[in-house]
């Protein structure tokens, strides 16, 4: 198992519960879409995840790790074994293409710069962007960007993907090509979660759904 | 359309990418040529903190008013301190050249008659603490104060010769302490009214230079303090500068020390070349001072010579200054990473 929510709650000061008793796992090579209306809660658990947030209580576990029992120093370590996709693509504008998507593997720290080279032109060849690496991410479409994004987050090829509406600020002709993607990284073994609130491209996926509503997971299977 | 043709004409390396892919997947420890070996580590390390080094110094090229700015501050405050320092260390050098004073004026009581006199001059002769003694009679010690003071003419006025005879003594002894002692002795002989230690006022330079070199001490830290507070005020704008950087780094799985690095580098850089900067300016200032301090020296029989920035203040100021940027970076580097946090 790559993930296991067991009786997971967070709730933020002063609030309601943000995610109330989440119960799930995700298996190793599974792809699952996180649905619900925004303020649901889909980003909340993609946060725990990422350990951008701790849970209030129940035990949540990654790569069969208790997140509780990960003390701060060790965090970064775990991180790099998690790609993340962003909405808002979170690029670096002061760089090019070609160092955006490095950054992983320089942060990381464990490879030559011709294995960086390597895998960084392997990463954007995948997305399609070989030919952009020079360019700076502020002249590149939305869609190309949100690819940057993505292959920045496979270039450290983790076992596991978590993307936060990627194609939240697309059309749907381009959303369809990111989604494509995932499904391709999918089949190559990687596990996938996908918040995202585009029910007509979840459909189309024929992925298993997890619905959030109002911090709770009310329904869980493969939509056909 | 263009991204696709060019998806199409690499279909096999799109294959090659997905395999690595699954291998990296099932058996993590063969994902590709990894760092090993010790030798292979120590290299990446070196490198990385090499690029991090060379990273910071562009930083500071892209804001560089702000740089100049700030390492003008650390220079100016630098400079202050290690000027006045070379003042002072000057005057300690002058102070050392007459540490070898060592000659007590003994004043007699006035009309001394002569059979004192001479049994006085005969037991200096005996005394072994005196290596050599001068006597000056009353009308020699007129002629020499006439000549010293220009009071020729008005000293004529006088009836007769208001000043004492004087023995000039030569010590055996160098230390102070021991003149000091000596000068104690012969002031308690009948014959003798006082003794003067050349030596005193130099001694009372002395004390006052060591005044001056508290002071200046006391000036170093509060300027150090400065340049530390300058520098970690800039650190923390550009931290504050580089906020989504930080963020996505520490998403992405960026140590603490590894977001640290580059603004280290940057302090380390402040520092090196405030110090410098303030090097400059202390050559400027003497250079400035050059001709008044040659004629002052010219009046002391050149016994003193130029001021001058010698090899080890030159080595603890940059090295000083590189230790403030440093640590200014450090203070506040630990105490703003710790609050950006990825949302």
């Amino acid at each position: 198992m790559i993930i296991e929510f067991d009786h997971v709650s967070k709730r933020y000061e002063g609030s309601r519960d943000a995610l109330h008793d989440i119960n799930f796992t995700l298996d190793r090579g599974e792809m699952a879409f996180l649905t619900g209306h925004s303020g649901a809660g889909k980003s909340s658990l993609l946060r725990l995840i990422a350990l951008i947030e701790r849970p209030s209580s129940g035990r949540l576990f990654v790569y069969g790790k208790d997140l509780a029992k990960v003390k701060p120093r060790q965090v970064p370590f775990l991180r790099r074994n998690v790609g993340i996709v962003f909405q808002d693509h979170c690029l670096l504008n002061d760089r090019t293409v070609f160092d955006n998507v490095a950054l992983p593997l320089i942060v990381s720290g464990q490879l030559e710069h011709a294995e960086i080279a390597r895998r960084v032109r392997a990463a954007l060849d995948k997305v399609g962007l070989l030919d952009k690496e020079k360019m700076n991410p502020q002249r590149l479409s939305g869609g190309e960007q949100q690819r940057v994004g993505i292959a920045r987050a496979v270039v450290n090829r983790p076992p596991l993907l978590l993307a936060d509406e990627p194609t939240g600020n697309l059309d749907p002709e381009l959303s369809a090509e990111i989604m494509t993607l995932f499904q391709q990284f999918n089949q190559v073994g990687v596990s996938v979660m996908i918040a995202s609130h585009d029910l007509a491209l979840i459909a189309s996926m024929r992925t298993r759904v997890l619905t959030l509503k109002q911090g709770r997971l009310v329904d869980d299977r493969v939509l056909a | 359309m263009k991204r696709r043709q060019s998806q199409q004409r690499r279909p096999s390396s799109r294959r090659d990418h997905a395999s690595a892919h699954l291998k990296g997947v099932s058996a993590r420890h063969r994902r590709a040529p990894r760092a090993g070996g010790l030798r292979m580590r120590l290299r990446l390390y070196v490198l990385r903190h090499a690029q991090a080094f060379i990273d910071s110094l562009g930083r500071l090229r892209k804001a560089p008013l702000a740089s100049i700015m700030t390492i003008m501050v650390i220079g100016i405050a630098l400079a202050l301190p290690t000027g006045l320092y070379l003042v002072i260390k000057n005057l300690r050098g002058f102070d050392d050249q007459w540490q070898s004073a060592t000659q007590l004026s003994v004043f007699l009581q006035k009309e001394l008659p002569a059979a004192r006199l001479n049994k006085l001059l005969d037991e200096f002769k005996q005394d072994a603490e005196i290596s050599d003694f001068e006597y000056r009679d009353p009308a020699a010690v007129l002629i020499e104060f006439s000549q010293l003071a220009d009071l020729g003419d008005s000293l004529e006025v006088l009836d007769d010769n208001p000043l004492p005879g004087i023995i000039i003594v030569q010590a055996s002894a160098t230390d102070t302490q021991a003149m000091t002692k000596l000068a104690a002795r012969l002031e308690a002989k009948a014959e003798v009214d006082f003794v003067q230690l050349d030596r005193r006022w130099l001694e009372r330079l002395y004390a006052i230079v060591d005044i001056g070199q508290r002071a200046i001490i006391v000036l170093a830290c509060l300027l150090g303090l400065a340049v530390l507070l300058v520098v970690g005020n800039t650190i923390r704008l550009s931290i504050e500068g580089r906020r989504a950087e930080i963020q996505i780094t520490k998403l992405i799985g960026g140590t603490d020390g590894f977001i640290r690095r580059p603004f280290l580098y940057s302090g380390l850089w402040y520092g090196l070349f405030g110090g410098v900067f303030a090097l400059i300016l202390i050559n400027i200032a003497l250079l400035a001072i050059r001709g008044p301090v040659k004629a002052l020296a010219r009046l002391y029989d050149d016994s003193f010579g130029l001021l001058a920035v010698d090899l080890s203040t030159t080595g603890t100021v940059v090295i000083g200054a590189v230790l403030l940027g440093w640590g200014g970076s450090w203070l506040a580097v630990s105490r703003h990473l710790r609050d950006i946090q990825p949302t």
